[in-house]
């Protein structure tokens, strides 16, 4: 069923068992979740079926700090979010992913890989990438062609990336939302204020508003926030009438921690002929699977490194290519008005005879840092929400950790006599702390209300629960402690899922 | 690599491969052959293998000196000593792969190179200046 809140009448009273705030991947996955269950589920999406600027132009905000996209233009704010123009990159994390590693300051999540990895399978479900698993051994079964380097597992290893369609959610799921008796969605209906009982022990509403200037109050027995890291962190803190601090937000953990993941060109490797790199090649919209050069778990303690994975590019489709950051077209049809300004005509390279060049692009997680935040500004967007702002800040870790990641592939490299790596000049000087101006992020947000068991270290119990608030739960990658190496959208679902699964247990408890 | 440095590096490449590396040099030839990188040699012409041979000693300018190269490129062997260049090529590509292996490598204008390798090209640059 679907319902726009800008049509009912004003001051509109709409009443479920659960809401779900946000109706992005992880908003529209637990949505999928809860179909014909007995249960009445409220799903209220803050824009419309289709880009909406006012809609949008709610994002804007201020960025300080690293420099960084457009506050506004890093999310989409409609039903399917930013699945709109994802690029459909899927992988799973790895187990030192959820360990705590003594050299990254605040890692270390309350729950391992053993308990998401039952859910990966309906996660892919839903961005259609069937059921294949994520092993390199997997994808030569089905492909005997691809090869991975001949190089030491135990220290650089071939990690596998799979591709969805990519499945736009606003598009393969709004009729089944819509369909669904039980469902309840209400397009333009942004949550402006969380209301909770007199100990702020319980959400008792949320308060909606639109451009149209209609108000309604939604009543569940359990509520979700699924709106992304930067808009978790937003509504939480602005829900602050009866917790001055906002909801959640006793130890001053909401909105802290805000991660990204490190996309940059970082070196480029020259292999010696005949170097097979068919496993490592992507065809946009063809390629099925493919790998990136990965480093072991070993060695990122050795190094006491970050972990990232690095693809390879052909360097004279590379070399000139301008980074997304220094190229995004703010506005509607950003991405495709930003890819534009990529060239198509290859780079006219002399190689030395027998070689072939490519450029390692290297992903990695950045270390959870408390300054790294979202905070509110006292300046309000249309619907009276103060916006958000972002301070983005990385750390030598972060340097160090890219320099190392292509230091070994190097070394691996050369073992093997394969080729050899030749840094980027930023990467050059072990003392340098500045950044290129094409250091960029995959608009990847996570962290800003981190998981912890204790609620004097993060904001979510291990059930993705706000502490001390009976009713309230968070869903996606706001809820990472660390960011993984990969893309997080996969890993956001399969925590939705797991997160739903506990809801359907607790919400049974509490209605029969 | 930026644009600069291609273009920079495919001005050196069309002679490398051409241009047999160590022709015009009066060493002895086990010296001759520790200047020798033989991969690195495919990948940098002669000037390239110059300049990287110079910026390793300019990070290290306690190696700047060809019989102190040598030594260090020898180790404990007697392959200085050897007259046949291919074993010498021989024992230094063991020994470069060794430096990869234990991470016994060192980045020299942005290239990871084993640090038997960049002797080399230092040694190169000593005898070749």
């Amino acid at each position: 069923m679907h319902i726009d809140a800008r049509i009912p009448e004003n001051n509109g009273l709409i009443e479920g068992d659960i809401c779900i705030v946000g109706a992005g991947a992880a908003g529209i996955s637990m949505a999928l979740e809860w179909i014909n269950t007995p249960y009445k589920v409220i799903l209220l999406e803050g824009g419309g079926f289709e880009y909406d600027e006012e809609v949008q132009e709610l994002f804007a905000g201020k960025a300080t700090g690293q420099k960084y996209f457009p506050l506004k233009s890093i999310r989409l704010h409609y039903f399917g979010g930013t699945t709109g123009h994802w690029a459909g990159w899927c992988a799973v994390f790895d187990e030192i992913d959820f360990k705590k590693r003594e050299w990254i300051p605040l890692s270390g999540w309350p729950i391992t890989l053993e308990d998401i990895n039952p859910f990966y399978p309906r996660a892919q479900k839903y961005v259609e990438i069937g059921n294949d698993d994520f092993t390199l051994a997997h994808w030569q079964e089905k492909e005997e062609t691809l090869k991975p380097f001949p190089l030491d597992e135990n220290k650089v290893w071939s990690k596998m990336w799979q591709f969805s369609p990519p499945t736009q959610f606003g598009k393969a799921y709004r009729d089944t939302i819509v369909n669904a008796k039980n469902i309840h969605l209400y397009t333009y209906a942004n949550v402006v204020d969380i209301v909770a009982n007199e100990n702020v022990s319980e959400i008792t509403e949320v308060i909606v508003k639109n451009h149209a200037g209609k108000q309604h109050t939604v009543r569940a027995k359990y509520f979700i926030l699924a709106c992304c890291s930067v808009q978790n962190a937003r509504i939480l803190l602005a829900a602050n009438k009866q917790a001055t601090k906002g909801l959640g937000n006793n130890y001053d953990h909401v909105g802290r921690y805000f991660m990204e993941h490190l996309e940059i060109k970082t070196s480029s490797l020259w292999l010696a002929d005949p170097a097979d790199v068919k496993l490592y090649m992507m065809d946009f919209g063809v390629t099925k699977a493919r790998a990136e050069l990965a480093i072991s778990e070993k060695l990122q303690a050795a190094y006491k490194i970050l972990n990232g994975t690095s693809s390879l590019s052909p360097l004279e489709l590379a070399a000139d290519q301008p980074a997304f950051i220094e190229v995004w077209q703010d506005g509607k049809d950003a991405m495709e008005k930003s890819l534009e300004k990529f060239n198509t005509k290859p780079a006219k390279l002399n190689m030395p005879k027998g070689f072939k060049a490519y450029q390692l692009f290297t992903r990695m997680e950045q270390a959870p840092n408390p300054d790294s935040r979202i905070t509110l500004d006292t300046e309000k967007d249309a619907l009276g929400m103060p916006r958000a702002m972002l301070h983005w800040e990385l750390t030598s870790l972060e340097r160090n950790s890219l320099r190392s990641i292509n230091t070994i592939i190097g070394q691996e490299v050369g073992r093997v006599s394969m080729g050899r790596v030749k840094m980027y000049d930023y990467l050059h000087d072990e003392n340098d702390e500045s950044w290129p101006s094409f250091t960029g992020g995959g608009w990847h947000h996570m962290g800003t209300t981190r998981m912890s068991s204790d609620p004097k270290l993060g904001v979510v119990d291990p059930n993705c629960k706000v502490h001390g608030i009976r009713n309230l739960y968070v869903a996606g990658a706001s809820c990472y402690v660390t960011a993984g190496a990969v893309n997080p959208t996969l890993t956001l679902i399969a925590f939705t899922i797991r997160l739903s699964d506990h809801l359907k247990q607790k919400v049974s408890n509490r209605i029969n | 690599m930026k644009r600069k440095d291609f273009l920079q590096l495919s001005a050196f490449t069309a002679a490398a491969i051409s241009v047999p590396l160590l022709h015009a040099c009066n060493a002895p030839v086990s010296e001759n052959a520790m200047a020798h990188p033989v991969f690195l040699s495919r990948l940098f012409d002669e000037e390239t293998i110059r300049d990287v041979g110079k910026a390793y000693l300019q990070k290290t300018p306690a190696e700047n000196d060809d019989t102190k190269l040598i030594q260090l490129l020898a180790g404990n062997s007697a392959i200085a000593d050897s007259s046949e260049e291919k074993a010498i090529h021989q024992y230094l590509e063991e020994k470069i792969e060794q430096d990869f292996e234990k991470g016994n490598t060192i980045m020299v204008k942005g290239w990871v190179l084993a640090v038997t390798e960049a002797r080399q090209c230092a040694l190169f640059s000593l005898i070749n200046s």
